[in-house]
Protein backbone atom coordinates (compact mmCIF):
# COMPACT_ATOMS: atom_id res chain seq x y z
CA UNK A 1 0.00 0.00 0.00
CA UNK A 2 1.87 3.35 -1.23
CA UNK A 3 -0.08 5.21 1.22
CA UNK A 4 1.35 3.42 4.45
CA UNK A 5 4.88 3.13 2.63
CA UNK A 6 4.77 7.03 2.76
CA UNK A 7 3.56 7.17 6.10
CA UNK A 8 6.67 4.93 7.18
CA UNK A 9 9.12 7.08 5.04
CA UNK A 10 7.22 10.29 6.57
CA UNK A 11 8.54 8.65 10.09
CA UNK A 12 12.00 7.56 9.04
CA UNK A 13 12.43 10.78 7.15
CA UNK A 14 12.35 12.37 10.67
CA UNK A 15 13.96 9.99 13.00
CA UNK A 16 16.90 11.22 13.19
CA UNK A 17 16.00 14.80 14.08
CA UNK A 18 17.51 15.68 17.35
CA UNK A 19 16.52 19.41 17.09
CA UNK A 20 12.75 19.96 18.18
CA UNK A 21 10.15 20.76 17.94
CA UNK A 22 9.37 19.28 14.47
CA UNK A 23 7.64 22.10 12.76
CA UNK A 24 4.49 20.85 11.08
CA UNK A 25 5.45 23.15 8.03
CA UNK A 26 8.17 20.60 7.67
CA UNK A 27 5.94 17.55 7.99
CA UNK A 28 3.34 19.56 5.22
CA UNK A 29 6.53 19.94 2.85
CA UNK A 30 8.03 16.13 3.31
CA UNK A 31 4.52 15.19 2.43
CA UNK A 32 4.00 17.37 -0.54
CA UNK A 33 7.77 16.06 -1.46
CA UNK A 34 5.67 12.72 -2.40
CA UNK A 35 3.82 14.16 -4.91
CA UNK A 36 1.06 15.04 -2.82
CA UNK A 37 -0.59 18.06 -5.02
CA UNK A 38 -3.48 19.01 -2.25
CA UNK A 39 -3.80 22.58 -1.40
CA UNK A 40 -3.26 22.81 2.33
CA UNK A 41 -4.57 25.40 4.77
CA UNK A 42 -4.62 25.60 8.53
CA UNK A 43 -8.07 26.90 9.47
CA UNK A 44 -8.54 28.31 13.62
CA UNK A 45 -11.48 28.18 14.80
CA UNK A 46 -13.66 28.37 18.22
CA UNK A 47 -14.34 24.81 19.18
CA UNK A 48 -15.92 22.85 22.71
CA UNK A 49 -12.92 21.04 22.97
CA UNK A 50 -15.21 18.71 25.27
CA UNK A 51 -16.27 17.47 21.95
CA UNK A 52 -13.41 18.00 19.68
CA UNK A 53 -10.10 19.46 19.10
CA UNK A 54 -9.39 19.43 15.56
CA UNK A 55 -10.80 18.05 11.84
CA UNK A 56 -9.42 17.20 8.81
CA UNK A 57 -12.04 17.97 5.55
CA UNK A 58 -10.76 16.78 2.31
CA UNK A 59 -12.62 18.13 -0.98
CA UNK A 60 -12.35 18.82 -4.56
CA UNK A 61 -12.66 21.78 -6.09
CA UNK A 62 -12.85 24.03 -9.16
CA UNK A 63 -11.50 27.31 -9.55
CA UNK A 64 -13.49 27.83 -13.09
CA UNK A 65 -15.88 25.81 -15.08
CA UNK A 66 -13.46 24.27 -16.65
CA UNK A 67 -10.42 24.57 -14.46
CA UNK A 68 -8.72 21.18 -13.31
CA UNK A 69 -10.38 19.93 -10.38
CA UNK A 70 -7.51 20.51 -7.40
CA UNK A 71 -7.78 18.76 -3.65
CA UNK A 72 -8.28 21.14 -0.85
CA UNK A 73 -7.46 19.93 2.74
CA UNK A 74 -8.50 22.29 5.44
CA UNK A 75 -7.27 21.32 8.99
CA UNK A 76 -8.93 22.41 11.54
CA UNK A 77 -7.86 23.20 14.86
CA UNK A 78 -9.39 25.02 18.08
CA UNK A 79 -7.79 27.87 18.09
CA UNK A 80 -7.69 28.60 21.80
CA UNK A 81 -5.60 25.43 22.13
CA UNK A 82 -1.89 25.77 23.65
CA UNK A 83 0.65 25.70 21.16
CA UNK A 84 1.45 22.18 22.48
CA UNK A 85 -1.42 20.61 21.54
CA UNK A 86 -1.77 22.65 18.06
CA UNK A 87 1.03 20.69 17.24
CA UNK A 88 -0.50 17.54 17.80
CA UNK A 89 -3.81 18.45 16.24
CA UNK A 90 -2.16 19.56 13.00
CA UNK A 91 0.39 16.64 12.47
CA UNK A 92 -2.08 13.93 13.49
CA UNK A 93 -4.81 16.02 11.12
CA UNK A 94 -1.66 16.26 8.19
CA UNK A 95 -0.63 12.84 8.20
CA UNK A 96 -4.29 11.97 7.28
CA UNK A 97 -3.27 13.35 3.51
CA UNK A 98 -1.54 10.24 3.03
CA UNK A 99 -3.93 7.85 4.30
CA UNK A 100 -5.51 6.63 1.41
CA UNK A 101 -6.64 3.11 2.90
CA UNK A 102 -9.45 3.18 5.57
CA UNK A 103 -12.40 4.89 6.74
CA UNK A 104 -13.35 7.27 3.36
CA UNK A 105 -15.61 9.29 4.23
CA UNK A 106 -16.64 10.13 0.49
CA UNK A 107 -20.30 9.58 0.49
CA UNK A 108 -23.04 11.21 3.09
CA UNK A 109 -23.72 7.64 4.30
CA UNK A 110 -19.85 7.19 4.62
CA UNK A 111 -20.20 10.40 6.40
CA UNK A 112 -22.89 9.58 8.59
CA UNK A 113 -21.27 6.03 10.30
CA UNK A 114 -18.45 8.22 10.85
CA UNK A 115 -19.75 10.35 13.02
CA UNK A 116 -21.72 7.96 14.41
CA UNK A 117 -18.79 5.96 15.21
CA UNK A 118 -16.93 8.59 16.54
CA UNK A 119 -19.69 9.52 19.27
CA UNK A 120 -19.67 6.29 20.16
CA UNK A 121 -15.56 6.03 20.90
CA UNK A 122 -14.39 5.85 24.27
CA UNK A 123 -11.16 8.07 24.87
CA UNK A 124 -10.71 6.99 28.38
CA UNK A 125 -8.63 3.92 28.43
CA UNK A 126 -4.99 3.82 28.06
CA UNK A 127 -2.85 3.12 24.85
CA UNK A 128 -2.11 -0.83 23.74
CA UNK A 129 -0.90 -2.41 20.07
CA UNK A 130 -4.58 -3.70 20.06
CA UNK A 131 -6.00 -0.01 19.70
CA UNK A 132 -3.60 0.61 17.55
CA UNK A 133 -4.79 -2.28 15.18
CA UNK A 134 -8.53 -1.31 15.56
CA UNK A 135 -8.67 2.13 15.28
CA UNK A 136 -7.02 3.69 11.89
CA UNK A 137 -7.96 7.29 13.51
CA UNK A 138 -5.73 6.33 16.40
CA UNK A 139 -3.39 5.00 14.48
CA UNK A 140 -2.99 8.07 12.86
CA UNK A 141 -2.30 9.43 16.17
CA UNK A 142 0.66 6.97 16.46
CA UNK A 143 1.79 7.90 13.78
CA UNK A 144 1.87 11.74 14.38
CA UNK A 145 3.66 11.16 17.79
CA UNK A 146 6.59 8.94 16.12
CA UNK A 147 6.87 11.98 13.48
CA UNK A 148 6.95 14.40 16.46
CA UNK A 149 9.11 13.03 19.15
CA UNK A 150 11.38 11.39 17.12
CA UNK A 151 13.34 7.96 17.56
CA UNK A 152 16.84 9.93 17.80
CA UNK A 153 15.78 12.10 20.51
CA UNK A 154 13.90 9.61 22.81
CA UNK A 155 17.43 7.73 22.61
CA UNK A 156 19.37 10.90 24.02
CA UNK A 157 16.86 11.73 26.46
CA UNK A 158 15.81 8.19 27.50
CA UNK A 159 18.06 7.72 30.18
CA UNK A 160 18.10 11.11 31.64
CA UNK A 161 14.55 10.69 32.04
CA UNK A 162 14.74 7.16 33.64
CA UNK A 163 17.33 8.37 35.98
CA UNK A 164 15.25 11.86 36.86
CA UNK A 165 11.29 11.46 35.78
CA UNK A 166 11.22 15.27 36.89
CA UNK A 167 13.29 16.46 34.28
CA UNK A 168 9.96 15.38 32.09
CA UNK A 169 8.65 19.29 32.03
CA UNK A 170 12.33 20.08 30.45
CA UNK A 171 11.55 17.40 27.85
CA UNK A 172 8.42 18.25 27.06
CA UNK A 173 8.98 21.90 26.89
CA UNK A 174 12.50 21.05 24.52
CA UNK A 175 9.86 19.15 22.30
CA UNK A 176 7.28 21.55 22.22
CA UNK A 177 4.69 18.68 23.42
CA UNK A 178 2.11 17.94 25.87
CA UNK A 179 3.83 15.92 28.60
CA UNK A 180 0.91 13.25 28.55
CA UNK A 181 2.35 12.45 24.78
CA UNK A 182 5.89 12.98 25.75
CA UNK A 183 5.34 10.41 28.64
CA UNK A 184 3.91 7.88 25.86
CA UNK A 185 6.69 8.21 23.82
CA UNK A 186 9.15 7.33 26.46
CA UNK A 187 7.16 4.64 27.77
CA UNK A 188 8.30 1.15 28.02
CA UNK A 189 6.27 0.23 25.49
CA UNK A 190 6.58 2.60 23.09
CA UNK A 191 9.47 0.43 21.23
CA UNK A 192 7.18 -2.07 19.96
CA UNK A 193 4.55 0.97 19.26
CA UNK A 194 6.86 2.58 17.39
CA UNK A 195 8.33 -0.78 15.48
CA UNK A 196 4.54 -1.33 14.60
CA UNK A 197 4.03 2.42 13.20
CA UNK A 198 7.32 2.73 11.45
CA UNK A 199 6.76 -0.68 9.79
CA UNK A 200 9.78 -2.27 11.36
CA UNK A 201 7.70 -5.35 12.18
CA UNK B 1 -33.65 20.77 16.81
CA UNK B 2 -33.09 17.19 16.83
CA UNK B 3 -30.34 15.26 16.22
CA UNK B 4 -31.55 14.23 12.18
CA UNK B 5 -31.57 18.21 11.70
CA UNK B 6 -28.14 19.22 12.96
CA UNK B 7 -26.98 15.83 10.70
CA UNK B 8 -28.47 16.85 7.72
CA UNK B 9 -27.82 20.59 7.75
CA UNK B 10 -23.39 19.51 8.17
CA UNK B 11 -24.41 16.89 5.32
CA UNK B 12 -25.64 19.35 3.10
CA UNK B 13 -22.92 21.93 4.18
CA UNK B 14 -20.16 19.39 3.13
CA UNK B 15 -22.44 17.64 -0.09
CA UNK B 16 -24.02 21.17 -1.24
CA UNK B 17 -23.86 22.25 -5.00
CA UNK B 18 -21.34 19.60 -7.01
CA UNK B 19 -18.86 20.00 -3.87
CA UNK B 20 -16.67 16.10 -3.85
CA UNK B 21 -16.09 15.14 -0.65
CA UNK B 22 -12.65 13.21 -0.56
CA UNK B 23 -12.16 12.52 3.27
CA UNK B 24 -13.28 13.79 6.91
CA UNK B 25 -11.80 12.94 10.11
CA UNK B 26 -11.91 14.53 13.41
CA UNK B 27 -9.41 14.93 16.56
CA UNK B 28 -11.63 13.73 19.92
CA UNK B 29 -9.05 14.18 22.22
CA UNK B 30 -6.05 12.10 23.70
CA UNK B 31 -5.92 8.41 25.09
CA UNK B 32 -6.05 8.73 29.10
CA UNK B 33 -7.14 12.08 28.84
CA UNK B 34 -10.71 11.89 28.50
CA UNK B 35 -12.44 13.66 25.79
CA UNK B 36 -10.56 17.01 26.50
CA UNK B 37 -6.46 17.98 26.97
CA UNK B 38 -7.23 18.82 30.11
CA UNK B 39 -8.53 15.46 31.02
CA UNK B 40 -12.35 15.99 31.55
CA UNK B 41 -14.66 13.60 30.15
CA UNK B 42 -17.96 14.26 28.63
CA UNK B 43 -20.64 12.02 26.80
CA UNK B 44 -20.46 13.53 22.99
CA UNK B 45 -23.46 12.53 20.43
CA UNK B 46 -23.37 12.46 16.84
CA UNK B 47 -25.57 15.80 17.30
CA UNK B 48 -22.76 17.60 19.11
CA UNK B 49 -20.07 15.91 16.21
CA UNK B 50 -22.14 17.98 14.01
CA UNK B 51 -23.27 21.02 15.29
CA UNK B 52 -19.62 21.62 16.01
CA UNK B 53 -18.37 20.90 12.71
CA UNK B 54 -21.02 22.71 11.29
CA UNK B 55 -20.04 25.89 13.01
CA UNK B 56 -16.03 25.27 12.11
CA UNK B 57 -16.95 25.16 8.21
CA UNK B 58 -19.27 27.98 8.87
CA UNK B 59 -16.79 30.32 10.95
CA UNK B 60 -14.11 29.89 7.96
CA UNK B 61 -16.86 30.88 5.23
CA UNK B 62 -18.14 33.70 7.07
CA UNK B 63 -14.09 34.81 7.44
CA UNK B 64 -13.68 34.64 11.14
CA UNK B 65 -11.25 31.79 11.46
CA UNK B 66 -7.94 32.04 11.16
CA UNK B 67 -6.98 30.76 7.62
CA UNK B 68 -3.28 30.03 7.05
CA UNK B 69 -0.65 27.74 4.96
CA UNK B 70 1.59 27.71 7.27
CA UNK B 71 1.47 26.64 10.88
CA UNK B 72 3.50 29.66 11.78
CA UNK B 73 5.80 27.88 14.17
CA UNK B 74 7.10 30.26 16.67
CA UNK B 75 8.54 27.60 19.09
CA UNK B 76 12.13 27.99 20.16
CA UNK B 77 14.36 25.39 18.48
CA UNK B 78 17.25 22.98 20.67
CA UNK B 79 18.94 20.24 19.98
CA UNK B 80 18.30 17.71 22.81
CA UNK B 81 21.81 16.17 22.97
CA UNK B 82 22.59 19.72 24.54
CA UNK B 83 19.58 19.49 26.74
CA UNK B 84 21.02 18.39 30.05
CA UNK B 85 24.56 18.63 29.44
CA UNK B 86 25.69 21.80 30.84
Amino acid sequence: MPAVRNIHKLIEFFSSFTVLPVNPDDVRDQILSYGVKDEIEFVGVNLDRRIMLGAFHQYVVRSAVYADPMIHVDIYYDRSLSRDWKRVVCCKELLHILDHSTSKAATPSDCENLIAGMATMKLDTPFSIEKAQAWSDQLMLFYAMAVLFPWDAREVVYDDYRQDPTKLGAIAKAADLPEVVVVSVLSDYWPKLYASVSGQN
Amino acid sequence: MTNTSEKEQLMSLLFEGDTQLVDLKFFRGFPDQGNRADGETLAVTEEDICREFRSAIEQRRAGTADVSKSFNDDAPKIDVRTLFRS
